[in-house]
């Protein structure tokens, strides 16, 4: 007994196209990921930047005596494109410190707004990290 | 009676026309025999495409690196100028690290603002656009040390 074939399958005619398309869909879904995963990437990398000098700045208000540190951070952070989610200032044994999170103001498709935290704080001497990013 | 009478009458004389003469199918010409060279020919009309695609996807992914890095080193020199660091040493920091890239430094007695703006890499086939990466980052100033 003969196999059934539709007439469409009887050849192999076109094998090469339709292979080819295949592979140009895959291609071009593929420079689309990679596009939106850098797109991600940069947002994530902005955010974090932004998260390291709202910190900074609100551990030089801390210092400076002048101003609200957590009002100082929002200023620096509305400056760099970022909105500041959380701030809180706390003592510790080495002296006083600054955690911010911030959020992305832009969104990157498909994890939406980046949210990334920093903390910096003052120490004696003036010797220390600047901002280490929170684990 | 012509000649054009006659054969006129001969048709209509109730017999079916004759069939017309067959014409002989000429021989495909040697290169167009059968399905030899379709695959050839269609990888040939596919490949240009998936290089171009290709070529498309390292485009993006360097410009991701590009901005990436542009986006960084803005960041470093912000810090940098509100230490205190010298406009011309920020600038030149930058340009060690991305060459050819232009910066502005900004700084008052709260804030120092730096702008970097380097130029795309070209992208093969796009001749006349002029992309540019940029970042700008608002860094608060540190007190001059005592």
């Amino acid at each position: 007994m003969s196999p059934c074939r539709t007439p469409l399958l009887r050849a192999e005619d076109g094998a090469a196209a339709v292979a080819a398309v295949a592979l140009s869909v895959l291609i071009a879904v593929g420079v689309g990921v990679v596009g939106q995963a850098g797109r991600t990437a940069v947002l994530a990398q902005r955010t974090a930047a932004g998260a390291d000098l709202v910190a900074l700045a609100a551990a030089e208000a801390i210092g400076a005596f002048a101003e609200d540190p957590c009002v100082r951070a929002a200023g620096i952070a509305a400056a760099n494109e970022v909105d500041v989610a959380s701030c809180t200032i706390r003592y510790t044994g080495e002296g006083p410190e600054a955690l911010v999170t911030v959020r992305s103001r832009g969104r990157a498709w498909p994890l939406g707004v980046r949210v990334s935290s920093a903390r910096a704080g003052l120490r004696p001497l003036g010797i220390g990290e600047d901002a280490d990013r929170l684990p | 009676m012509s000649a054009h009478d006659a054969v006129q009458g001969r048709g209509g004389g109730g017999g079916p026309p004759p069939p017309p003469p067959r014409r002989r199918r000429r021989p495909p010409a040697p290169g167009l025999r059968g399905d030899a060279g379709m695959v050839l020919l269609e990888a040939a009309l596919a490949i240009p495409l998936l290089m171009v695609l290709a070529l498309a996807g390292i485009a993006v992914a360097r410009a991701a690196v590009d901005e990436m890095a542009t986006v960084a080193a803005a960041r470093d020199a912000a810090l940098q100028a509100a230490r205190g660091l010298p406009a011309a040493q920020v600038e030149a920091l930058v340009q060690r690290r991305l060459p050819g890239a232009e910066v502005s430094v900004v700084v008052d007695p709260r804030t120092a603002t730096v702008g970097v703006r380097l130029p795309a890499a070209p992208v093969p086939g796009l001749r006349g656009v002029s992309l540019t990466h940029s970042a700008d980052f608002v860094a608060a100033r540190e007190p001059a040390p005592r």
